[in-house]
């Protein structure tokens, strides 16, 4: 390969990835912690238990009867039965037209209980795995889509990181498995690169796959051609390219059909526990629709779906898989983006190749800032190399510590604060702030391994802060089998132990580099001959 | 059962890759590694792949089992390049 071109390729990698990796880390941490969102949902919310199992018969019934009396006038009203990871609970969700011209559309949405048909009781005001899944799409504070489109961007440049990375890589079986210990810059060079290296899959799918997710952003005349500036029409899209588009209110009222029967019609032909929910469109009007909803590992996209006439129960449609070839490629990298699908081993899996995706952009930062370390003492640091050195440890250890001060805030702040959710995040932020200017204002090694024992004692304490302001400890959860709430203070002991490990590594570097005879280089460069000099 | 079958498949496989390292190789076995023997251990070690890719899409299904043997190969090939280099007492050889 034309060696000029690989060169180019090298410096637009360096520099790309320089640019966005503290953000890139970001959304690599908040993503790869959404791998278990609703894990860690169950964690900050722990006086509210899952539902216990119910027929989907009764699921059905419930829901409708809450729907119609919460939201009768609803244009769209969504029943999801409990059942797996995914749905604790009997969750309800249901949508109407605005009540004035102009306005935005109106939503709700809540648990039930089946089968009373009242609220699941909601525990402490949180906003729990699901703020962390959140903010690796949207990241937080930014007004309307402005996240939304930053990150877009930030993708791009992933995915630019990804492919020059891969073509100004010499070796790389040779990479499989190189990682050559203590040697300095060419360690962390060798980490980067087999970290790279092993989650290659991995890190394409995500990236490719997390730009499809904003596709009309970065090709809005495909839409525009089609449905020109109209939002309502736009809004429409998704519906039409899946065929489900919504019937018009015809204005006169009827009954809406039982459920219960459409679902088990559905169960006959795909199988028991096949149903992952139903869809009412207009419910209480003659043109009612129901649309029973296939579970499917393609996530939102859909799997397969019966329709039927909401007053007549008649089944007026049927499709089963994607509708096209064009929607089954989207639907099956979407699908491994978000990876539902995923039993428990396969879930670690999906967090452990987001944990070394992490350690990728952490080790690339790490590596550009050991590249260009002064090599003599008393040598001038500048300012670039100083910034990035801050910034590389406020944020690849800060942002721990702020994601771990988040769940301390979760047990900590009062049950009755009205702002606690808003201030788990701000906690967040600002402990992540100090991290910045702490790593900012302390020199390099020193500043990693304070940062580390912070890491380190707030890790191995949240179980001990768990154990101390619930009854859902490790004792208590262990012997009960309850792995979720277990697993949640063991991965956090584990991080601790880690990060205590880490201190431990920088303390001897550091008592090493002091025991190091050293020469200043005012002193290196007067034994020198003249013209020579040691900086 | 089939993850854990897959795992043990996959990990054989990656260890034959690592196998066909020099560096490792010599590290292992105390002895140099011809060409001949790095090109027949590097095509058993994609033999084995192949094959604990094939087991995992036939026992799991196509997607399920292809994404889980992609998940079960990167966390094996990182734990063999690290495993080595804890055999090699952290002196980078």
């Amino acid at each position: 390969m034309n060696g000029a071109f690989r060169q180019s390729m090298t410096w637009l990698h360096t520099w790309s990835g320089l640019v966005f990796c503290w953000i890139l880390y970001l959304l690599f941490v908040t993503g790869t912690l959404g791998y278990f969102d609703t894990e860690i949902d169950r964690w900050m919310t722990p006086e509210v238990q899952p539902s216990p199992p119910a027929t989907l018969a009764a699921s059905l019934q419930t829901g409708a009867a809450y729907l119609q009396r919460e939201a009768p006038d609803a244009d769209r009203w969504f029943i999801s039965p409990a059942g797996g990871r995914d749905n604790p609970h009997l969750g309800t969700f249901w949508q109407k037209q605005p009540e004035e011209e102009g306005a935005e559309r109106q939503f709700g949405s809540g648990n039930v209980q089946v089968p009373s048909a009242e609220p699941v009781p909601e525990g402490r005001a949180t906003g729990g795995g699901q703020l962390l899944y959140r903010m690796h799409y949207r990241l937080h504070y930014l007004p309307g889509n402005m996240g939304f489109y930053l990150v877009a961007v930030v993708t791009m440049f992933m995915f630019i990181g990804l492919i020059t990375g891969i073509v100004a890589h010499k070796k790389i079986f040779k990479d499989f498995f190189t990682f050559r210990w203590s040697k300095g810059q060419r360690s962390w060079l060798d980490m980067h690169n087999l970290m790279a290296v092993s989650t290659l899959p991995f890190q394409l799918m995500i990236t490719y796959s997390g730009l499809l997710f904003t596709v009309v952003l970065w090709m809005p005349f495909v839409a525009l051609g089609t449905y020109g500036f109209d939002t309502e029409k736009l809004l429409g899209l998704q519906e039409e390219v899946l065929g489900t588009a919504a019937p018009e209110r015809s204005g006169s009222e009827a009954p809406l059909v039982p459920l219960a029967p459409l679902a088990a019609e559905a169960e006959a032909v795909w199988g028991d526990g096949s149903v992952r929910s139903v869809e009412v469109l207009l419910p209480g009007d003659a043109n009612a629709r129901v649309n029973v909803q296939r579970r499917s590992d393609f996530g939102f996209l859909g799997g397969g779906v019966m329709i039927f006439d909401g007053v007549s129960g008649e089944l007026i449609d049927e499709r089963d898989g994607l509708p096209n070839a064009t929607l089954g490629v989207a639907g099956t990298l979407i699908a491994l983006h978000e990876g539902l699908f995923a039993g428990p081993v396969l879930r670690w899996l999906y967090f452990l190749a987001g944990l070394l995706g992490t350690g990728m952009i952490a080790t690339g930062a790490i590596y550009w800032a050991v590249k260009r370390k002064p090599k003599t003492i008393g040598a001038e640091v500048g300012f670039g190399y100083r910034f990035v050195e801050g910034m590389n440890v406020g944020t690849i250890v800060g942002l721990l510590i702020g994601v771990t001060v988040f769940f301390w805030a979760n047990r900590l702040l009062p049950v009755s604060f009205e702002a606690r959710a808003d201030w788990e995040v701000h906690c967040m932020f600002i402990a992540w702030v100090l991290c910045i200017a702490h790593g900012l204002l302390r020199p390099g090694l020193a500043a990693w391994r304070e940062q580390c024992w912070v890491l380190a004692a707030l890790c191995l304490g949240l179980p001990v802060l768990n154990a101390l302001t619930t009854d859902q400890h490790l004792l208590a959860t262990m012997p009960a089998g309850d792995w979720v709430m277990a697993g949640f203070d063991l991965t956090a002991f584990g991080f601790g132990i880690a990060a205590m490990l880490s201190a431990l590594a920088i303390g001897r570097r550091l008592k090493a580099d002091r025991e190091r005879p050293t020469v200043d280089v005012d002193q290196a460069s007067a034994l020198l001959p003249e013209g020579v000099s040691a900086g | 059962m089939a993850m854990t079958i897959t795992i043990l498949i996959t990990l054989v496989g990656t260890a034959l890759l690592c196998f066909a390292m020099p560096r490792h190789f010599a590290l292992l076995l105390k002895r140099s590694l011809t060409r001949a023997q790095s090109h027949v251990l590097r095509a058993a070690g994609f033999v084995v792949l192949l094959i604990a890719a094939i087991y995992a899409s036939t026992t799991m299904g196509v997607g399920y089992g292809l994404t889980a043997f992609t998940g079960v190969f990167t966390v094996t090939m990182i734990s063999c390049a690290f495993l080595v280099t804890y055999l090699r007492g952290g002196s980078g050889a």
